[in-house]
C-alpha cells in the first residue's frame, strides 16, 4: 500500500474515528485503524466490536493495500504535521514508513485481515431523513435515556416508524421526551419501532453535520449513512416500554414562563440543592414561581421569584391563598426547559405526585415536542 | 429430715421435657405434619390461628389409628416407628423418640380424631394437660386429625417468651415450606386465620418449588444429580447470577430430612468457585441420601442437626455436584469489559497504622455522647421541613470518639476539603487532601453514615420525598416478606419508597427515595427485606432503627462503583456535617486520616 494526503486532512479524517475506539480493550487489534485504498480511496475503519464507523477520503493513491495501523501514534503524529504532506508506504510485514520533506517515521502495523468487519446485511429496511431531522430528534430526546446498564429497554433512543409519523422517544423512569414528526411520509410499508443504543447515538450526533441520512436497519442491526461517514451498531433487543399510557392527558393547570428566567434561576437552585437528590421546591402563585433549594446538611438554601402567568386552569383554584406547590429534582427540570427553543415555554401541571409536562409554547412546524417529568412527592 | 430428692410425678416432668421438644408454636406444626407423613399421608392440612397461639390443626388421610392406640399415643416413649434398639441405625420415618405427642398434649388442650381404613368408626380423644378427658367414639374419615388450641395455657413463661404474631407466623411458614418442598408428592394446604396461604397439589420436585416461590425464582435453578453407592445427591441450585445477599432459601434434607450444617453450606459455595462474590449466597434444595446408619439424627430432639460418619466424604461430594451441576448448564455470565480489566488488588501493601484506630476501638458502645459536633443550628429547620423534629436518639450510638483525648480528627473540618484535590481510590476509597494530611473515607461505610441519619429522621419525622416513577416497578415477593413489606407500610413510605400491595405477593413501587442510586430499585427493595429480616433474629433491634441501618446498608453506595467529582465532594460534606461522622451505623469507622507529620516520619524526613 502506497499513497500520499495531506498531514491536517488525515487527521481530520482519524479523529472522527478516535472516539469509538476502546480506551483500553481486551482485543488489542482494536487499537488499530483498518486502512484500505482502491485507486484514490481510502477507506478508513475502527470499532469497538459493538460500533463500527467507516470514513471514506481522497488520497493520492499510488498502491492499492490494506493494513491496520495503530490509531493513537498515528493520529499524534499527523497532528503535528498539519501542513506537511505525508507519503505513507507499508511494505509486506506490516510495517507503515511516514515521509516527509525532512523526516521518516515507522510505525509496525498489524495484518488487515486480523481487523474484524462489519456484518454487511442486504434485506435491511431503508429510511432516509433529510439532516436537519435526524439530528435534531436524536438531540431532543437523548439527554433522556437511561444510563445505568440494568434496565436495558430504556438504554437507547426509540425511534418509532409510523405510517405517517416519525417518533423518537426516551425515558429513563423519571422522565421521557418525546417528540414527532407529523408530515413523515414513509417511503414503504414498513412500521418499525427501534432501540438505538446512547453510545450509537452520540457517535450519530457528533459525526452528522445536518448531512443527510440513509437508515438502513432490521430487527438487530443498524447502519447510518451520510456524507463520508457510515455507522453500524447492534440495535437495543428489547421492546421499549409502554409509555403512551404514562403521560398524563389531564393536566389543567398550564403555566408559561420564561425560559431564560427559568433556567437560569435552576441552575442558580442547583448550587445550593443537595447534591445528591437536587431537590428543588416550586411554589407557584397566579402570578409568580417561588423556586426554592436547600440543602439543611450544610447549610445552604437559596430562593427566587420569577413572573409567570397561568394559561390556563381548572377555574375555582385560588393560587394566591393556597400556592400549587411541586417539587422536583432540578436537573430533569432545568434539562427539559434547556430543550425548548422558545422564549416562553408551557408547563402543566395535574397534582403534585402527577408528571409534568414541559412544551414550547409554539411548537415547530409540523411537529410535537413534549417532555414529562415525575415529581419529588413531598409528603 | 427426710430425703429431699424426689422423683418429679409424670405430668411434670412431661412439661419439662416439653420444652426441649416444644419450645414454639412452629415445633408443634412440625411434629404434626411430620407424624402425618409417617403415617402415609397424601393430602396434609395444617390451619393456624392466631400465629399457632390459639389453634394449629393438622388433618391428613393417613392410616389412622386404632382406639387403643388413640390413647396411648400419648404417653412418653410411645411410638409405632421403633421397636428396638436396633431400628435406631434403619430408620426411615421422621418421628421415631416418641416424645412428641406427649409433650404437645402435656402443655396445652388437644382434640384427636382418628380412623383406621378397616374401622368402621373413629375415636375421638380430648386431653387436656396430658390427662385424658374423654375418650370416645364418633364419626370421621379415614386419617388423623389433631387439634392443639391454648398452647402453652400452663407453663406461662414459656408463653410469654413467645414471639409477636408476625415472627411466630414466620417459623410456622418457614418450616411448612421445608416439609412442603421434601414431599412434593403430598398435596398440603396451609390456612392461616381461614385465609389459604398455600394449596399445593401433587407434583415433582421442580413444580413444587415453583409453586411455593415464583416462575422467576424457579427459571433461575440448575438440575443436580449425582451420586454413587454411598452418597446421592440431589436437587436443584441457582445460577450464579441469582444469589442473594442473605443466608435464605437454602434447604439440605438428609434421606428426606431438614438439617442445617454450616461446613455443607460451605461446601456449597465452594463449589461455586468465584462464580459468586463474597457475601452473595445461592439458593439451593438440595437432598442427600445416605444409608442411615453412617449418620446419626438424634443428636436434638428437633433432629435439626445430624453428625456425619464421613462429613468429609459427603462435603467432597457436595462440592463436585454443585461444580458439576454448574460446568454442565449453561450459565449466561455477563462480564462487561470493564470488569476484566478492573485494577487487580495490588501485591504490594502500605501497612500505615490508622492513627484513628485507637480512639475507636477504645470506647465501647453506649459511651455517652458529647461534643465534637458541628453546630447544625438552622438545619432542622429546612424549607422543605423535613426534619421537624428530629428526636435524637443517642442511645445507640455506637463509639465516639473521646473529645478529651487528643483528636486527630480535631482539625477536619468542612472546609478543609473545599478546593482541595479529591480522588477515588480502587473505586473504593475517597483520597482527600487536607490541610495537616491525608484523608481516607471508606465511601461505602461514609455513605451508610448519612443514609443511616437520613432515614431515622425520616421515620422519626412522619414526613417523606419520594421521586415518582413514570413507569412503576413490580417486585415479585414471597408470601413471608410480603407480610413484612405489609407491616412496614408506613415506614416504606417514610423513607420514601410509595409501596403498592396487590395480589399475588406482588408490590409496585411508584415512587423511590430520591437519594437511591437509580437502576437497581427492585434489587434493593427486596434486600431491604432480606436485611430487615437478619438483623431481626440478630440484633433485636427496634423496628424503625432496624429499618434505618437495613436501608442504609442496602441502598448505599458501594465499594466498586465509580464516583463523580461532585459525588464525591458531595459525599464528604454530608459525612461531615451528619452527627457522628466517623463510624457507620455498625460501628467500622468511615475515615481514617494519616498526618503529613506521620508521612514525614516514614519516610525518615526530620
Amino acid at each position: 500500500m502506497k499513497f500520499s494526503v495531506k498531514g491536517d486532512k488525515l487527521a481530520e479524517y482519524l479523529s472522527k474515528l478516535n472516539s469509538v475506539i476502546p480506551s483500553r480493550s481486551p482485543l488489542p487489534i482494536l487499537d488499530n485503524i483498518l486502512f484500505d485504498l482502491k485507486g484514490n480511496e481510502l477507506k478508513l475503519l475502527a470499532s469497538d466490536l459493538e460500533i463500527f464507523i467507516r470514513t471514506t477520503l481522497e488520497v493520492e493513491g499510488k498502491k492499492d493495500g490494506r493494513v491496520a495501523i495503530p490509531a493513537r501514534r498515528l493520529l499524534d503524529i499527523s497532528r503535528t504535521l498539519t501542513s506537511a504532506s505525508l507519503s505513507v508506504e507499508v511494505n509486506d510485514k506490516n510495517r507503515i514508513t511516514i515521509k516527509t520533506s525532512n523526516g521518516k517515521y515507522t510505525i509496525g502495523g498489524e495484518p488487515a485481515e486480523d481487523f474484524p468487519s462489519p456484518e454487511e446485511k442486504s434485506d435491511l429496511h431503508t429510511i432516509n431523513l433529510d439532516g436537519h431531522t435526524f439530528k435534531r430528534y436524536l438531540s431532543k430526546t437523548i439527554h433522556a435515556v437511561n444510563t445505568d446498564e440494568l434496565r436495558r429497554n430504556m438504554s437507547g433512543v426509540l425511534m418509532d416508524v409510523n405510517r405517517n409519523e416519525l417518533k423518537f422517544v426516551a425515558t429513563d423512569g423519571f422522565r421521557l421526551a418525546k417528540i414527532i414528526k407529523k408530515d413523515f411520509k414513509k417511503q414503504s410499508e414498513i412500521e418499525e419501532k427501534i432501540i438505538i443504543p446512547l453510545k450509537t447515538g452520540q457517535h450519530i450526533m457528533k459525526l452528522n453535520n445536518n448531512d443527510d441520512s440513509n437508515i438502513e436497519f432490521d430487527d438487530i442491526d443498524l447502519k447510518v449513512s451520510f456524507s463520508d461517514v457510515e455507522i453500524y451498531s447492534k440495535l437495543i433487543d428489547d421492546s421499549f416500554p409502554s409509555y403512551e399510557n404514562v403521560i398524563p392527558k389531564d393536566n389543567d393547570k398550564i403555566l408559561k414562563v420564561s425560559k431564560i428566567l427559568l433556567s437560569d434561576s435552576l441552575k442558580r437552585a442547583l448550587i445550593f440543592a443537595d447534591v445528591i437528590t437536587k431537590r428543588v421546591r416550586l411554589e407557584i402563585k397566579s402570578g409568580s414561581m417561588e423556586i426554592k433549594a436547600d440543602n439543611p446538611e450544610i447549610v445552604s438554601e437559596g430562593e427566587e421569584t420569577i413572573e409567570c402567568t397561568f394559561v390556563s386552569n381548572s377555574g375555582s383554584e385560588d393560587f394566591d391563598k393556597s400556592p400549587f406547590v411541586i417539587a422536583f429534582n432540578a436537573s430533569y427540570l432545568l434539562d427539559a426547559v434547556s430543550q425548548m427553543e422558545t422564549e416562553e415555554i408551557n408547563i402543566s401541571f395535574g397534582n403534585s405526585s402527577k408528571a409534568a409536562i414541559t412544551t414550547p409554547s409554539k411548537q415547530a412546524d409540523n411537529e410535537d415536542f413534549i417532555e414529562l417529568i415525575m415529581p419529588v412527592r413531598v409528603g | 429430715m427426710g430425703s429431699c430428692i424426689k422423683i418429679l410425678p409424670l405430668s411434670l416432668s412431661n412439661k419439662i421435657a416439653a420444652g426441649e421438644v416444644v419450645n414454639r408454636p412452629e415445633s408443634v406444626v412440625k411434629e404434626l405434619m411430620e407424624n402425618s407423613i409417617d403415617a402415609k399421608a397424601d393430602s396434609i392440612t395444617v390451619i393456624i390461628k392466631d400465629a399457632g397461639k390459639s389453634l394449629i390443626q393438622v388433618s391428613d388421610n393417613g392410616s389412622g389409628m386404632s382406639e387403643d392406640d388413640a390413647v396411648l399415643c400419648f404417653q412418653r416413649h410411645s411410638t409405632s416407628k421403633i421397636t428396638s434398639a436396633e431400628d435406631l441405625d434403619r430408620i426411615k420415618t421422621l418421628g421415631f423418640r416418641g416424645e412428641a405427642l406427649a409433650s404437645v398434649a402435656s402443655i396445652s388442650h388437644v382434640e384427636l380424631k382418628t380412623k383406621t381404613g378397616d374401622d368402621e368408626v373413629g375415636t375421638l380423644v380430648r386431653i387436656e394437660g396430658g390427662e385424658v378427658k374423654t375418650a370416645e367414639k364418633t364419626n370421621c374419615e379415614k386419617g388423623t386429625s389433631i387439634a392443639v388450641k391454648n398452647l402453652f395455657y400452663n407453663t406461662p413463661g414459656r408463653r410469654n417468651f413467645l414471639k409477636s404474631n408476625q415472627t411466630e407466623f414466620r417459623h410456622i411458614y418457614e418450616t411448612f415450606v421445608r416439609i412442603a418442598v421434601s414431599n412434593p408428592g403430598i398435596e398440603f394446604n396451609l390456612f392461616v386465620n381461614d385465609d389459604p396461604v398455600f394449596e399445593l397439589k401433587k407434583s415433582d420436585l421442580f413444580q413444587r418449588i415453583k409453586d411455593i416461590f415464583s416462575d422467576t425464582f424457579s427459571d433461575s435453578l440448575i438440575e443436580v444429580n449425582q451420586g454413587n453407592e454411598i452418597i446421592k445427591i440431589n436437587g436443584y441450585i441457582s445460577k450464579p447470577n441469582f444469589t442473594k445477599k442473605s443466608k435464605q432459601d437454602q434447604f439440605f434434607y438428609l434421606n428426606g430430612r431438614f438439617f442445617i450444617n454450616r461446613t455443607l453450606n460451605f461446601a456449597v459455595y465452594s463449589g461455586y468457585d468465584d462464580l459468586i462474590e463474597k457475601g452473595d449466597y445461592p439458593s439451593f434444595f438440595l437432598f442427600i441420601e445416605i444409608n442411615p446408619s453412617k449418620t446419626d439424627v438424634n443428636v436434638h430432639p428437633s433432629k435439626m442437626e445430624v453428625k456425619f460418619e464421613d462429613e468429609s466424604a459427603v462435603f467432597g461430594m457436595l462440592r463436585s455436584s454443585v461444580r458439576e451441576a454448574l460446568k454442565k448448564s449453561d450459565i449466561v455470565f455477563n462480564v462487561g469489559f470493564d470488569n476484566t480489566i478492573k485494577f487487580n488488588d495490588t501485591t504490594e501493601s502500605f501497612h500505615f497504622t490508622q492513627p484513628g484506630k485507637k480512639e475507636f476501638s477504645g470506647h465501647g458502645i453506649g459511651t455517652s455522647f458529647s461534643g465534637n459536633r458541628q453546630s447544625k443550628s438552622g438545619n432542622i429547620h429546612s424549607i422543605f421541613e423535613a426534619s421537624k423534629e428530629f428526636q435524637e436518639d443517642k442511645k445507640d450510638e455506637p463509639i465516639v470518639p473521646d473529645p478529651a483525648e487528643p483528636n486527630i480528627f480535631s482539625h477536619t473540618k468542612k472546609s478543609e476539603t473545599e478546593g482541595f484535590n479529591v480522588w477515588q481510590y480502587q473505586y473504593k476509597y475517597i483520597m482527600c487532601q487536607t490541610e495537616t494530611g491525608l484523608m481516607i473515607i471508606d465511601q461505602h461505610a461514609a455513605h451508610e453514615r448519612i443514609l443511616y441519619e437520613k432515614a431515622l429522621m425520616s421515620l422519626n419525622s412522619q414526613s417523606y420525598f419520594s421521586q415518582q416513577l413514570l413507569l412503576p416497578i413490580k417486585v415479585n415477593l414471597t408470601k413471608i416478606d410480603y407480610v413484612i413489606a405489609q407491616s412496614l407500610k408506613d415506614e416504606f413510605r417514610n423513607l420514601g419508597f410509595i409501596v403498592n400491595y396487590l395480589k399475588d405477593n406482588i408490590v409496585e413501587l411508584s415512587g423511590l427515595p430520591s437519594d437511591v442510586k437509580p437502576g437497581k430499585e427492585n434489587k434493593i427493595f427486596q434486600e431491604l427485606i432480606d436485611q430487615y429480616k437478619e438483623y431481626e433474629l440478630k440484633l433485636n433491634l427496634d423496628k424503625r432503627d432496624n429499618l434505618a441501618k437495613s436501608f442504609a446498608c442496602r441502598s448505599a453506595i458501594k465499594s466498586g462503583d465509580k464516583l463523580q467529582y461532585q459525588e464525591m465532594v458531595g459525599l464528604i460534606d454530608n459525612l461531615f456535617s451528619s452527627q457522628m461522622p466517623f463510624v457507620c451505623p455498625h460501628g467500622r469507622p468511615t475515615v481514617i486520616r494519616i498526618t503529613t507529620d506521620e508521612l514525614d516520619k516514614r519516610f525518615s524526613r526530620s
